[in-house]
């Protein structure tokens, strides 16, 4: 199975990027927002607000994020919304200049567990695979970040999971 | 091993309908308030580590668990003035500003007149005092005029 990384945002502190399969028409970001814009709008228009908060004026802080989402030192966190956080957003972290977008879904009431919710863990295990062939593909030379850490370069188009 | 190709490019920017509705802001309002508090988050954090606090050490100081910091630095937190207050004076940071604006008051009042002269050029005193009846004013242009 292969992917490919494309930008789908660019700011002054902060480019955003999301992952689409080869063959699939859509994008991770497009089918989170798609599979949730008639259930939680105002929860999405709270994470736009927040992504283009993040991009033009405070860059994508740790702060902002729910760390350690995914295994230590993969970058996988999660974007929280308002109001009443509804909502759980995957994304990698590539320090506060880029920021890989996953999916995600509805966090259920009470969930203390990743566990507690199949759609929530298949995402946030899809995104761990994500990171961890972005760092192996790195480390082979086929991905490349800029100085400022904020464009990604690829030999090719495809990155294999 | 690394090795280095040619076809290394940057990764293409895509748009969709989707995105494009996705990213439109359509709430300004809610939009700014958004701006505010992440703003307001990313300052405390800094006034935080300006002071050598960590989550840990600022909790105690604030006499709150450590999520309750995480949560205030989210940038999602609806805070309480008293809240802000105590954090005022836990990070000797200004966060809202209650005093009246200070009153101006004048103590001298200055006249200053740009003058040219008759050809058009910048008076030598033009940034100064030109007395008035050194000046002549052109009817037409309306423009004061140096007499020579």
């Amino acid at each position: 199975m292969q992917f490919e990384i494309i930008k789908i945002l660019s700011g002054e502190f902060t480019n955003f990027y999301t992952i689409r399969f080869d063959g699939e028409d859509h994008n991770l970001f497009e089918k989170f927002i798609i599979e949730n814009k008639s259930k939680f709008p105002n929860e999405l228009s709270d994470i736009n607000n927040r992504i283009q908060v993040m991009a033009k004026t405070t860059g994508a802080r740790e702060q902002y994020f729910k760390l350690n989402e995914g295994k230590p030192g993969d970058g996988v966190c999660a974007l929280y919304d308002q109001p009443d956080k509804h909502l759980r957003l995957y994304c990698v972290r590539y320090g506060s200049v880029a920021v890989i977008l996953g999916n995600g879904g509805e966090k259920p009431p009470g969930m203390i567990k990743l566990q507690e919710s199949p759609k929530l863990t298949k995402e946030n295990e899809l995104l761990r695979k994500i990171s961890k062939a972005i760092d192996k593909a790195q480390k082979d030379g086929l991905v490349e970040w800029s100085k400022d850490g904020m464009e990604i370069s690829v030999d090719g188009t495809f990155i294999d999971l | 091993m690394r090795t280095k190709t040619k076809n290394m490019k940057p990764v293409k920017t895509h748009s969709s309908k989707t995105l494009n509705d996705f990213f439109a802001v359509t709430d300004k309002h809610e939009f700014e308030k958004t701006e505010k508090n992440m703003l307001l988050a990313m300052r405390i954090e800094k006034a935080m580590k300006a002071k050598g606090f960590n989550k840990t050490e600022f909790a105690t100081a604030m006499k709150v668990q450590p999520s309750v910091i995480t949560k205030w630095l989210s940038g999602t937190h609806n805070f309480t003035t008293e809240t802000l207050y105590d954090i005022e004076e836990k990070l000797s940071m200004c966060i809202i500003n209650v005093k009246e604006p200070d009153r101006f008051e004048i103590i001298s009042r200055s006249h200053i007149t740009v003058a040219v002269t008759s050809k058009g050029e910048l008076a030598p005193y033009c940034y100064g005092f030109v007395p008035h009846d050194l000046l002549k004013i052109n009817q037409k242009t309306t423009k004061a005029v140096l007499q020579n």
